[in-house]
Formats: structure tokens, sequence, C-alpha cells
């Protein structure tokens, strides 16, 4: 039961608040030439490919 | 999100979305999606079809009633510093939008017709292909005409 909420944290430790993925967004199109057809997409599941473990199996 | 994107997509080359930020950010170039022939049109287009999505947008976002109807949404207090440097590096009030959001919003009805460029009746549908909706009409008149008088 622990293990399971633990996990379930972690996969959720990643994602972004908005104002970070704005502030994120707005650094990395500011360092591109030519931004005006770019736009971004903010994922908000895990990050990375989590297997679980035996323990919340 | 790959298949939404090239469903849309109004050009041959296949498209890859890109990571930013080990994978919490994805980056979308629709210069890569617009049509090359009509490519000042065809991106015009896909960024408009863009904003239909940012107008309901509840993440950084927060409606607002514009008598004009020049503006339907306004940034959020919570991120609005970022979103204002965001605006002018891409000419959008909402650069950055949730990826469920978007594949939802953008992969249905009316907001993929106007992403894919499907047109809104079937006489402009026709008429890409250069065939007049009229004549057909006329042509089909005489068709039934002939049967008529052979019977």
């Amino acid at each position: 039961m622990i293990a399971s909420l633990a996990l379930s944290l972690s996969m959720f430790a990643a994602v972004l608040s908005p104002a970070e993925a704005a502030k994120l967004c707005a650094d990395h199109a500011e360092t591109l030439p030519a931004a005006k057809a770019v736009r971004y997409l903010q994922l908000t599941g895990p990050t990375k490919r989590q297997t679980p473990s035996k323990s919340s199996r | 999100m790959n298949y939404l994107l090239n469903a849309i997509s109004r050009n041959r080359v296949i498209y890859r979305v890109a990571n930013v930020a080990e994978n919490a950010v994805l980056l979308v170039d629709f210069a890569a999606l617009s049509d090359p022939i009509r490519f000042d049109d065809s991106l015009a287009e896909l960024l408009e079809a863009w904003e239909l999505v940012v107008a309901v947008d509840p993440y950084w976002h927060v409606p607002v009633a514009d008598a004009d109807k020049q503006r339907v949404a306004v940034a959020g207090p919570w991120c609005s510093e970022s979103l204002v440097r965001l605006e002018k590096a891409t000419g959008s009030a909402g650069g950055v939008l949730r990826a469920e959001q978007f594949l939802a919003r953008a992969g249905a009805d009316s907001v993929f017709n106007a992403f894919a460029g499907v047109p809104q009746t079937q006489a402009e549908f026709l008429a890409q292909f250069g065939i007049d909706d009229k004549k057909i009409t006329t042509l089909l008149g005489h068709t039934a005409a002939n049967i008529r008088s052979r019977a």
C-alpha cells in the first residue's frame, strides 16, 4: 500500500506546474531565431517509463 | 501526438515532435506542418486553429468577456510574466497548452476540421477539385429527364 502510494507520488513529482512550464517555454522560445511558428505542449504524465515494484503489484 | 499532428499536417513529410526539457514539454513547429505551396496561408490557418484551443484553456488563462471579442482569454496571474515573454517570442497569447487537452480538442469535430483545413460546406469541398456543385445539379436534372422520356 505504502509502496504503491510512493510510486504514484514519484510518478507525478516531476510534473511541472503551469507557472514552471510557462517559464521553461518562454526561456526556450527566446533562444529560437524563428519562434513565430512554434508552440509548446506540456506532458503531465510520468516523464520516464517506470516499472512497478514487486511490492506494488 | 505524432499521429494527430501528421493527420492535421498539410505537408507530405512525416513530422515528429521534438522533446524539450527531458520529455516534460514537447515542441511543435507548425511551419513544418504547413503546405509548402501556399505556406503563409497554410501556416496562418494552423495557428488560427491553435487559438481555438487556447480560447478554452484553463491552465494558463482566465476567460474574459471582451465586448469587441478581440480577446476571449488573458494570461492567468500565476504565470502572466512568463506568458507575456512567450507571447513576444511566439506571437500567440497561448504558446503553451497541456498535451492531453490539445489531443482532446484538436482531435475532435470542428477544431480538427480547422486544423486539417477541411472545408465547411460540400460546395467548398468540391471546389477544391475544380468541380462546380451547381453544374452537377443541373446535369443530374438532365439525366433524370432523359430516363423519364425513355419510359
